[in-house]
């Protein structure tokens, strides 16, 4: 029985080692498939093979080869069974399996026939081919799947891999500079308006300010810093402040007496201005004074003119709430000293109401002067939207331009890319408009308004366009929204604007 | 002749016992072939059967030597041999026998005569020509080897052996055997018409002047030793389970069963068909020299052993499908 045993084993082990081999090729099959087609999907998009990508098919092989080896085990019963039809034994095996714990003479004689019949057999004999398709295929998937590996990224690829880096590099450099630029800019501040920026969580956005990789993510990130700004200039209201006080002061420029203050106003000298309005105090308190009575008079004109061309204004404490209780103050004064003058009141009500008035002028002066500081703020906040349009371009222009990319031609050299704008260009002179308000059309000077981008003929280049139209496209519409956020520019102008897209695109719909 | 055997427990005793079942069989074959020529299947078959103790039922056109090859197989075996020409008329007391009234010593008295069954080899011609009483009076003979007449049993002789011919082509005024006799017999087996060079040999052998002689080559007693050493050869688990799945894959009702056995068969094998494909799968193992049942024996013992024991349905009778092609298609699937 030793010798059935051991025969019985060996032809086992032989043939689980057959399966073992076809379950490795059937596995190999589909493993170098799966890891060819992971390399051709690598290679097709341009991208260099990432090698572990290869774990997946190469899991699943070992699965399938698993699978493959434990369905095609042959355990001791299905061996014997291969090894009778094989060899012709006539179940000589298989029955001594079940005859092995059986006594008797005829068990015995049948174990001896059996071990004789095993020692004639030759188990060498026993082959299981693997298909030749098999055999065929999977050196060439091999060969395949290696030379799809060591392939290096495409020509477009490394260019990409290249603008990105770039461009990390570069919005890198430009968060720097333009969070050092924003961070000078604000400690000159004083400490109300750092209350107000920190309020608005400016130095928060400033500190959200990342490298980027895509372009647009980089854009997206200083539009919204640049948001940030707009919308805390929109909030102070200057620029409508000033447009009142624009108003006033050109109704004071009428007046020869109002005028100096008016032009005061209106060039935006607010501080000279309040100082100016300041010197209207009446500090004589008795009735009869004559400088009193000039002041007072000169307070009226003044006062009724700037009230007269001031909108009604829900806002507490306004200006025009101001302008009128000063004006009430000075009309109650003025009355007061009259009376007093004819004697019909008495001297302290004079006083008095003349302590309100010199109170409620002191009040507008202030506020007046304020306009100064505001102003100031408005500057500063402006020179920091600049500063975030001038690190957009900048950006931009990295991005388009980068200078020399892997795999360019020798010889060749891209244009110099698109003109890097002006520097910050504030127009300090108002064009004189005698419209009371009503803008036609921008007349502006040459090279003076107020531009923040400047594009310049670039010297020509034999570089190609690197831009797509929707890139330019997506450029010309945030442009244009930032345009139209800004305060500054006319609503006519706006409105022009718009309706000029407007008819663009309504051409193109009815043409599609 | 009483079944003493005993059973072989030593290896000498086996391979001794082997070796001369091997060689009888041989010789009884080539001793048998001398006379019948182009039967070697039938010759073989029939050789198994009588050493199994079955009972074998031969069918074939009439002319094809299946009366002389009774003849021929009795007088190998060197056993007593009887033939009985089956006709509707036909009495069950001409088979087994009956009491006649004898004078003996002044006196009368009835004494049983015995009936031509009361041999060892009996050859029942055309048995589908007597009528089902005599048949049946057939059975307890083939199934007891007994007969019992006027309330007396008496003993056959052993060995004993019943080998029925029947003509296919004759239906009008034939007894079809019922069910229950055709389980009876072992082996069915088809004589087929011969070949042109075995027919040559036939004209050769019965139409000259020499016709060969049969040699008795053993006796009843050497024929039931090897029937007991045939039944002691190990059949393993597998094996068995084979033969047992071939049996029960021709019961319509059962799972296993195929389209073709759910639709042309109304009744499947009995157990006597695993009995006696068992037993001829035993010796048929011994003839080639193993000491073990392979399912190559069980194959070759399942078409004799199993086409007269399935009962087709009329779709099957319609469609004259053959039991034969039933049970090979059943081999087919299940090797």
């Amino acid at each position: 029985m030793e010798q059935i045993n051991s025969f019985l084993a060996k032809a086992q082990e032989r043939l689980n080692r057959l399966v073992a081999v076809r379950a490795f090729f059937t596995a190999a099959l589909w493993g170098l498939t799966g890891m060819f087609i992971t390399a051709l999907t690598f290679v097709t998009r341009g991208y260099r093979v990432v090698l572990w990508w290869f774990a997946v098919p190469f899991g699943a092989s070992v699965l399938i080869w698993l699978y493959c080896f434990i369905a095609g085990y042959y355990n001791r019963a299905r061996a014997a069974r291969y090894t009778d039809k094989k060899f012709k034994l006539k179940d000589a095996l298989s029955s001594q399996l079940d005859f092995a714990d059986k006594s008797g003479a005829f068990y015995e004689l049948s174990r001896k026939q059996t071990a004789q019949l095993c020692s004639k057999v030759m188990l060498g004999s026993i082959k299981q081919p693997i298909p030749r398709c098999k055999l065929i295929i999977v050196p060439i998937l091999l060969a395949g799947t290696v030379a799809l590996s060591i392939m290096d990224d495409s020509l477009a690829i490394r260019q990409q891999r290249y603008r990105k880096k770039q461009l990390l590099e570069s919005t890198d450099k430009i968060n720097k500079e333009l969070s050092k630029e924003i961070k000078r800019i604000v400690s000159t501040l004083p400490e109300e308006q750092k209350k107000i920026l920190k309020k608005e969580h400016l130095m928060q956005s400033l500190n959200k300010l990342s490298k980027q990789d895509k372009l647009k993510e980089a854009l997206k990130q200083y539009g919204n810093l640049e948001n940030c700004l707009s919308n805390l200039m929109h909030k102070i209201g200057f620029d409508a402040k000033k447009r009142m006080l624009r108003r006033i002061a050109k109704e004071l420029m009428k007046d020869p007496l109002t005028r100096k203050f008016g032009r005061k106003l209106n060039s935006g000298m607010y501080k000279n201005a309040a100082s100016q309005f300041m010197n209207n105090q009446v500090v004589e308190n008795y009735p009869e004074s004559q400088s009193a009575k000039s002041k007072l008079e000169q307070l009226q004109r003044t006062l009724e003119k700037m009230s007269s061309s001031t909108e009604a204004n829900s806002e507490k404490n306004s200006l025009k709430d101001k302008i009128e209780r000063l004006n009430k103050s000075v009309k109650k004064t003025e009355q007061q000293r009259q009376e007093c003058s004819n004697g019909n009141c008495s001297k302290q009500k004079y006083i008095d109401s003349l302590e309100e008035m010199n109170s409620d002028l002191k009040q507008l002066t202030e506020q007046i002067g304020k306009m100064q500081d505001i102003k100031d703020f408005q500057k500063k906040l402006e020179q920091m939207r600049s500063t975030c349009s001038r690190a957009q371009m900048q950006c931009r222009q990295n991005a388009t331009c980068p200078g020399n990319k892997p795999g360019e031609r020798p010889g060749s050299t891209p244009g110099q890319g698109a003109g890097t704008g002006a520097a910050e260009n504030f127009n300090n002179q108002q064009p004189v408009d005698n419209n009371n308000g009503y803008i036609s059309g921008i007349k502006g000077i040459k090279n003076n308004g107020q531009s923040q981008i400047k594009v310049e003929e670039a010297a020509s280049g034999q570089g190609s366009s690197h831009r797509q139209a929707r890139n330019v496209n997506a450029e010309h519409k945030r442009q244009f929204e930032s345009f139209i956020k800004r305060d500054d520019v006319p609503t006519q102008l706006k409105n022009g604007v718009k309706e000029y897209f407007t008819r663009i695109h309504q051409s193109e719909r009815s043409r599609e | 002749m009483k079944n003493t055997v005993a059973v072989l427990e030593s290896e000498e005793q086996i391979e001794k016992a082997v070796n001369s079942f091997k060689d009888t069989f041989n010789t009884l074959r080539a001793e048998i072939a001398k006379f019948i020529v182009g039967q070697e299947d039938i010759i073989e078959n029939v050789l198994i059967a009588v050493i199994a103790g079955g009972h074998v039922l031969l069918e074939g056109v009439p002319g094809l030597g299946k009366t002389a090859l009774v003849n021929t197989v009795a007088q190998a075996l060197n056993l007593d041999f009887k033939r009985i020409q089956f006709t509707p008329d036909l009495l069950p007391a001409d088979l087994l026998g009956t009491n006649i009234l004898l004078e003996r010593d002044g006196s009368k008295e009835f004494v049983f005569q015995k009936g031509p069954v009361f041999t060892n080899v009996l050859l029942a011609d055309e048995i589908n020509r007597a009528t089902p009483k005599t048949q049946s009076a057939l059975l307890e003979t083939m199934q007891e080897k007994t007969v019992t007449v006027a309330n007396t049993t008496h003993q056959l002789d052993l060995p004993y052996f019943v080998l029925a011919t029947q003509n296919p082509l004759e239906m009008d005024g034939t007894y079809p055997l019922p069910e229950a006799q055709l389980d009876r017999f072992f082996f069915k087996l088809h004589v087929k018409m011969p070949d042109h060079e075995h027919f040559a040999d036939i004209l050769e052998r019965t139409t000259g002047l020499k016709k060969p002689e049969i040699s008795p080559v053993t006796d009843g007693g050497t024929v039931l030793e090897m029937g007991m050493t045939a039944r002691q050869v190990p059949i393993a688990d597998p094996v068995r389970d084979f033969m047992i799945k071939l049996v029960l894959a021709t019961h319509p009702e059962r799972e296993t069963a195929s389209s073709e056995v759910r639709k042309f068969v109304r009744y499947g094998a009995s157990p006597r068909a695993a009995q006696t494909i068992l037993l001829a799968a035993r010796i048929r193992a011994l003839l080639d020299g193993r000491f073990h049942v392979a399912k190559e024996d069980v194959a070759a013992a399942a078409v004799p052993a199993m086409r007269h024991r399935l009962i087709l349905s009329f779709e099957g009778q319609a469609e004259g499908i053959s039991t034969d092609k039933i049970i090979e298609d059943i081999l087919q699937k299940n090797r």
